[in-house]
């Protein structure tokens, strides 16, 4: 594909055509269904979608988690530092967690044992992956919680979960993830459960620390703000494919699938000025927004055509019959469209 | 206790919204404080006051939208829900149409409960599972006696029409559903006893972007057919500036900021809603700029710190926030906050 040529010669992570189903054999659904994307080093690559659009199953999918059954690996390739991953046996695969990718999820509750002290669990990581000693574990996880802003961190380490706020745990999760100096963070809604306050400490942590390690960053987002103020590139996912992908200036000044734009347009921003409507000044004027009609098809109602076609506004009878292919609109620009969006 | 409306305050509030509305306001919330216990029983546990809401006091005119912000924990959604008298106040007022709800027995509270009503955040258990629509719907028209027989159904029909929902959703359970049209069930069900005031507790908050449109837009299309006010509880400002009238900024129990939307998120006062405002990501080239990053957590309000309580993290406070509550300020009849600056 020609994009590869002015990206960067090899990519730290490149995944073709990937597709996981969930469910029985021949009736299973596919959550992702031929997704291609590929990260550079020290690139952020912002991956946004609604609910069910596969962005958390792709990112599963790149570490092999996704539960088997009822999910499936059914196709693809995920190239990370020029080893397909998909091939790997499951110790190598087991390196490679942790190790050369880390995760961190959306919801802190859940992702520290609650039986263990917040330091033990970022030492017993470091132990495990760089074979450390006890002493030496529980001074170097002291070292990452202080990097990730936590006060008084030594203090911290010998706390347990529940006595940390969702700021916090995500913060601890951030050291843990860290700790082990990984190529590749991929983040999956990491912001989304957290305060619009705390949210804006966490993304510019990540911001700080990404720019410090020199680290890949794959970011899940439902939030187009939350990628926007991070991300290099920006991929849309929707019903289980890459619709568009771009640098992130252009595909918010200039978003070339349809669903992109309207996305764009259905959200409400803090942007534009409510006019005071006359006397008296009290009122407001309520701004209607311009949703998407309709809802996301269910996966058995695809087949070979657009699955935005019944939403959208710009839809011919050729977008019932066949599949748009995601090709270049501009160099660095792909869009799954037959009718893309030109400039306005 | 400084902070605490004086009783001139308070007489001049009344005039206020007596001057700058047309008719008297629907709601009147009147400093009201509510206390919950928590802890305790056990051995040697001490039971501790969390102060949930510390003197809040607001007017909603009819057919206004009040947009209530702040973030988990700031008292949104118990304030919501004292207002319908689903959890009792410790002190303070709610005067709905010139009748103070406190005063009121069960039977006359219940009796206007059809004038009020509620929208909640959560379409999949605020639903009950065993109901077809139509009996969601139409319960609440048979307990007020609003219709009977045939009319009912007919009545449930208009309703489904009017919220967007196909014909044949009447006999349908909600788990055939998707969230944006159980949410459009859950707003059926509290228009079909014609209220007049409706509290919305993060009605959009599980909805993704492209549906969550769709809604706003039927509760701003709803309220102007049907007169309805609205309190309308967000965490979302975005959502909130494009839906209210006014806005009111909780944090830790007391609302810092009421102001006129536009006025508000164009020059905040009150530090807090700046950073706020400040926080949210913006879908656009480059991002945001230049943001307040607040630092810290929210303090618990088991044990909220003395003077403003958001003086911790104020990158403004100054010494004296530390050591008495900042007055409350009117700059003009639409504004108020509470800040020494």
């Amino acid at each position: 594909m020609s994009t590869e040529s002015d990206r960067k010669a090899q990519p730290l992570l490149e995944v073709r055509g990937l597709k996981t189903v969930f469910g029985p054999p021949e009736a299973g659904a596919a959550a992702v269904d031929g997704v291609s994307l590929a990260i550079g080093r020290a690139e952020a690559l912002g991956l946004v979608g609604e609910s069910g659009s596969g962005k958390s199953v792709t990112a599963l999918s790149i570490l092999r988690l996704v539960a088997d059954p009822p999910g499936k690996i059914v196709d693809g390739e995920i190239f990370f530092k020029g080893r397909d991953l998909l091939r790997l046996e499951a110790d190598a695969m087991r390196a490679v967690r942790g190790n050369e990718i880390a995760l961190i999820l959306q919801e802190p509750a859940t992702a520290l044992n609650p039986v263990m002290t917040v330091g033990s669990q970022i030492a017993e990581a470091l132990r495990l992956h760089e074979k450390l000693n006890r002493r030496d574990a529980n001074r170097r996880a002291v070292e990452f919680l202080d990097r990730v802003g936590i006060p008084s961190a030594e203090k911290t380490a010998r706390s347990w979960p529940h006595q940390l706020s969702g700021g916090m745990i995500q913060r601890a999760m951030i050291a843990m993830a860290l700790s082990c100096g990984p190529d590749l963070l991929i983040a999956d809604e990491p912001t989304s459960a957290l305060d619009v306050t705390i949210q804006a400490q966490i993304l510019d942590l990540l911001h700080r620390l990404r720019r410090e390690e020199a680290m890949s960053l794959l970011l899940i987002s439902h939030d187009l703000g939350v990628v926007a103020g991070i991300c290099d590139r920006v991929a849309v996912m929707y019903a289980g494919e890459i619709v568009e992908e771009a640098e992130k200036d252009r595909l918010f000044e200039r978003p070339g699938h349809p669903y992109t734009a309207a996305l764009l347009r259905s959200t409400p921003t803090l942007r534009g000025t409510p006019t005071l409507r006359g006397t008296p000044t009290l009122r407001g004027t309520p701004q209607r927004l311009r949703p998407i009609p309709g809802q996301v098809p269910s996966p058995s109602a695809h087949g070979a055509a657009c699955r935005f076609r019944g939403r959208c506004a710009k839809a011919q009878p050729v977008c019932g019959e066949d599949k748009p292919p995601l090709d270049e609109l501009d160099p660095g620009h792909r869009v799954a469209c037959f009718f893309p969006e030109r400039k306005v | 206790m400084i902070g605490k409306m004086s009783e001139t305050e308070h007489s001049q509030e009344k005039e206020r919204v007596k001057q700058d509305l047309p008719q008297r306001a629907i709601l009147e919330v009147d400093r009201l404080v509510k206390h919950f216990v928590v802890g305790g029983r056990g051995l040697g546990r001490r039971a501790e006051t969390l102060k949930a809401l510390d003197d809040v006091s607001f007017h909603i005119a009819p057919g206004e939208t009040l947009g209530l912000v702040g973030e988990s924990g700031c008292g949104k959604t118990t304030l919501g829900r004292i207002i319908l008298r689903l959890i009792e106040s410790t002190s303070g007022r709610v005067i709905f149409d010139g009748v103070d709800l406190f005063d009121l027995g069960a039977r006359a509270m219940r009796a206007l409960r059809g004038r009020m009503q509620i929208i909640f955040q959560d379409p999949f258990s605020s639903l009950n599972p065993r109901f077809t629509v139509e009996a969601t719907v139409t319960e609440g028209m048979r307990l007020f006696g609003l219709a009977r027989g045939r009319e009912l159904r007919d009545r449930a029909a208009d309703l489904i029409e009017k919220v967007g929902l196909p014909a044949d959703a009447l006999d349908r359970y909600p788990h055939e559903f998707s969230g944006g049209q159980r949410q459009r069930v859950g707003i059926a069900r509290a228009l079909s006893v014609e209220p007049e005031f409706v509290v919305c507790d993060e009605p959009v908050s599980a909805l993704d972007v492209s549906v969550q449109a769709q809604v706003i837009n039927l509760l701003i299309d709803l309220r102007s057919a049907m007169g309805l006010s609205y309190l309308f509880i967000s965490h979302d400002l975005s959502v909130v500036k494009h839906i209210s009238d006014r806005v009111a900024v909780m944090y830790l129990g007391k609302i810092v900021e009421i102001g006129a939307v536009a006025a508000l998120f164009d020059a905040p006062r009150h530090p807090y809603t700046r950073a706020l405002i400040s926080a949210v990501p913006v879908p656009e080239p480059g991002g945001r700029t230049k943001r307040i990053i607040l630092e810290g957590d929210v303090p618990s309000p088991i044990d909220p710190p003395p003077g403003c309580a958001f003086h911790p993290r104020c990158p403004q406070a100054q010494p004296e926030c530390a050591l008495a509550e900042p007055p409350l300020k009117r700059p003009d009849d639409h504004t108020m906050y509470r800040c020494i600056l």
